[in-house]
């Protein structure tokens, strides 16, 4: 057979077989960073993590003009649309000139809490306050977007950031103004944000600069939040949670990062018997359909037409957020995003998400929750049930961690002929951690160079 | 809009949103109502006055957006400041909730209300009306926690969860309760109450074997009690009798015996059993059974486990 003939034939192949829809999500984000319809009211406070869904989502699927990824080649062959250098400057622009506040210290999380310019007032407005969520959606859109964060005072931010921190080690979302008041839910999101915001902008080796109480914020998580089944929730005695456990985890992996081997820190920090309950605990989420008939009588939402195999006999299987609860596409990475974070064992080099079924997960999203026709992930599996920017993007992260598995455990060559993980190919490597592409981490460790240099 | 009908705002200069013109990115596609309300609210916020008209205006934002975070605490500022009737704040409160129900919000709100009223009597039972639409609402859940340990309402506790337990013996939320109900106060717990407990999950276990949830608070309860994981091997063995497909022959692993394997998760605590007294072809035989059989989405994980356990055991020796 001619060489010619049997490329094209592969490539064909290769074609029809891949179940992600590429451009259908590009088109997805593209439409959304647009447009948010009206029904996205109720995240009108915190817009900007909507903004980073979408940008980061861009990034991942490999469409704007930075990509220093080892996988740029494959995807060149996508004909993807690609984003402008001077669509990205736009973008940093209008983070900065809507949500940065005056001080240069802290983002607000939407440009719906700003009101106007407050330099012509002694009265500052003390509902417009800092917020450590918006700051790490704010600084990781950013980093995506390849700013230098020369507009930030950063040994400033890191007075933001460390005055969240309240005296039992946790993390509130911010202080109110004049009354030096901690506001927000006492939630380990909070100390996952700020502990993300600190590594961003160097914070943990700025010279003098304020820092956490670090000892306070690890023994907070382990000590309270770890609950009787292993996992994390959100204080002492409440219900462990996969969002949750995520966060706890985030926040002793980034803590010390760079300090330590990858994972060494948290296997450190959570102990041995700690960490395999906690792996343990993440695994035990992931659910067949058949799990989830058993689970719900017929109140609960579980299509009962659905197998754990679909049509082509493919083997499908999920993560739910908490026990007995459905399937549900963050959860994906939320679960998925703590086993890439954690070690198999003290000092074993291999994640724990190895230990997980990556490929039945990753058909679970591509055939249950996957939208091929509007682009984008829905929550849950069902005719009814609309993508939304959310979880099309923690679908599409959940992947990317899936595919960074695979190319280690299947290989390339093996992934390109396989219907699962042949379309999964073209995303970039994700550091589960900072949930971001790596190559945007890569950036971000250059920039921290740049500032213990002190070139910058 | 009540709050444009029932008051002057002529005095008001609406402060529209800065959403960078052209270049917004990801502007939400508001409707006409909420875009004037915020503008409104902005203004208000902004000089921090304390109205009734500014009262209302929250009343209406909160209904077009109830996850508008800093709008509770103005609101919150107001009704203290207006000295307004804290009892009405809480029956207001219930019809929020009830409508937006996975709300975060109103329940720091309540929190806040309840802390300052020093009542906490109308708080269970709308805790339960919540729980009637969502049993397993984790604010709702943190909530009763907070309410529990501020009031020292402990004694009905226990059999709450009993009753939640009946109505969904899957609900991990409420097993999750009931081990704060039992363990979550100072002092110590009899031996008695743990024997209790212990007798109360492994029915729950009869009547779903595979329930996770009752499963992990059996072995949490154990373990917190300082009990040894062996005195649940007859109950496991109960649940899943490993010992006619061991040791293995051909046909043993294959076909037979399918009924008497009720339970994945007896199975694996037999497997930690039997490696915890370094009986490792039995330990192995179970993790087999589970990779390949019982519970092969974890296939992975399972034989991890037995790959840890040989290398565990070459170090021993
Ligand atoms: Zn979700």
């Amino acid at each position: 057979m001619p060489a010619q003939t049997a490329l094209a034939q592969e490539q064909a192949r290769e074609q029809t077989r891949s179940l992600f829809a590429h451009q259908r999500h590009a088109r997805f984000f593209n439409f959304h960073i647009r447009m948010l319809p009206v029904q996205y009211t109720t995240t009108d406070t915190v817009r900007l993590a909507f903004v980073f869904f979408c940008i980061a989502a861009l990034d991942t699927l490999g469409c704007l003009p930075y990509d220093d990824s080892e996988e740029k080649e494959d995807r060149e062959s996508y004909g993807l649309p690609k984003v402008s250098e001077e669509q990205c400057a736009a973008w940093r622009d209008w983070i900065y000139d809507t949500c940065l506040l005056p001080s240069r210290d802290a983002f607000r999380c939407s440009p719906a809490l700003s009101t106007g310019p407050s330099a012509d007032t002694d009265t500052p407005n003390i509902y417009d306050p800092g917020h450590a969520a918006g700051t790490y959606f704010a600084l990781a859109t950013l980093l995506i977007l390849r700013d230098d964060f020369s507009r930030i005072d950063r040994p400033a931010m890191m007075r933001f950031l460390s005055s969240c921190q309240r005296a039992d080690g946790s993390f509130a979302t911010g202080v109110l103004l004049g009354s030096n008041e901690h506001f927000g839910e006492r939630d380990l999101r909070f100390g996952y944000c700020a502990a993300a915001a600190r590594w961003i902008i160097g914070g943990d080796e700025i010279p003098g600069a304020a820092e956490f109480d670090l000892e306070a914020a690890r023994r907070y998580i382990v000590a309270e939040c770890v609950a009787y089944d292993g996992g994390i929730g959100m204080g002492g005695f409440t219900e462990s949670h996969g969002g949750l456990s995520y966060c706890g985890v985030g926040t002793l992996e980034l803590l010390s990062r760079g300090k330590t081997a990858p994972r060494e820190a948290v296997a450190e920090a959570m102990g041995e018997e700690g960490l395999q309950e906690l792996v343990r605990w993440c695994l035990m989420h992931q659910t067949t359909v058949a799990d989830e008939r058993e689970a719900f009588t017929d109140e609960e939402e579980s299509e009962s037409e659905d197998e754990d195999e679909d049509e082509d006999g493919l083997s499908l299987a999920g993560f739910n957020g908490r026990f007995n609860k459905p399937s549900d596409t963050c959860y994906s990475f939320w679960v998925g995003g703590t086993l890439a974070m954690l070690p198999s064992r003290t000092h074993s080099t291999t994640s724990a998400l190895t230990l997980s079924d990556v490929r039945s997960n990753a058909a679970f999203l591509l055939q249950k929750t996957q939208n091929t026709l509007l682009g984008g992930f829905a929550k849950c599996p069902g005719r009814s049930v609309q993508p939304d920017a959310l979880h099309a993007f923690f679908g599409i992260a959940a992947l990317a961690l899936s595919a960074d598995v695979a190319r280690e455990e299947v290989g390339v060559e093996e992934m390109k002929r396989d219907e699962v993980w042949c379309g999964l190919l073209g995303l970039k490597g994700f550091d589960g951690a900072l949930c971001i592409p790596a190559d945007a981490v890569r950036y971000a460790e250059g920039l921290r160079r740049g500032w213990r240099e002190g070139y910058v | 809009m009540a709050y444009l009908e029932q008051y002057n705002w002529d005095d008001i200069a609406p402060i529209p949103q800065n959403d960078g013109g052209e270049n917004a990115v990801a502007p939400i596609a508001y409707s006409d109502e909420y875009r004037i309300a915020m503008e409104y609210l902005r203004a208000v916020m902004r000089v921090n006055e304390f109205s009734d008209r500014a009262l209302k205006l929250t009343e209406d934002v909160i209904y077009m957006n109830a996850a508008h975070y800093t709008v509770w605490q103005y609101r919150t500022r107001i009704l203290f400041a207006l000295d307004k009737d804290l009892c009405q704040e809480l029956i207001w409160v219930e019809g929020v909730g009830r409508r937006f129900t996975k709300n975060y919000q109103i329940w720091n709100h309540r929190e806040v209300i309840i802390e300052k009223l020093g009542d906490p009597s109308r708080e269970l039972p709308f805790i339960e009306s919540m729980l009637e639409l969502d049993s397993k609402n984790y604010h709702v859940w943190s909530y009763r926690q907070w309410l529990v340990r501020r009031f020292d309402l402990w004694a009905t506790e226990v059999p709450f969860t009993d009753m939640m337990l009946e109505l969904d013996v899957r609900n991990n939320s409420a097993w999750n309760h009931r081990f704060f109900a039992i363990f979550g106060r100072a002092e110590a717990v009899l031996s008695s109450v743990v024997d209790d407990e212990i007798e109360f999950t492994k029915s729950a276990i009869f009547t779903a074997p595979q329930n996770p949830s009752a499963w992990n608070y059996l072995l949490g309860v154990l373990k917190k009690s300082g009990r040894p994981l062996s005195d649940l091997e007859q109950f496991c063995l109960t649940l899943s009798d490993l010992t006619k497909t061991f040791p293995a022959t051909s046909s043993s692993t294959t076909t037979s015996h399918e009924e008497d394997i009720l339970s994945a998760r007896a199975i694996e605590v037999l497997a930690e059993i039997y490696a915890e007294r370094n009986d490792f072809p039995r330990a192995t035989h179970a993790w087999t059974l589970l990779a390949e059989r019982y519970d092969c989405v974890r296939e992975n994980y399972w034989n991890f486990k037995k790959r840890s356990a040989v290398s565990r055991l070459a170090g021993c020796a």
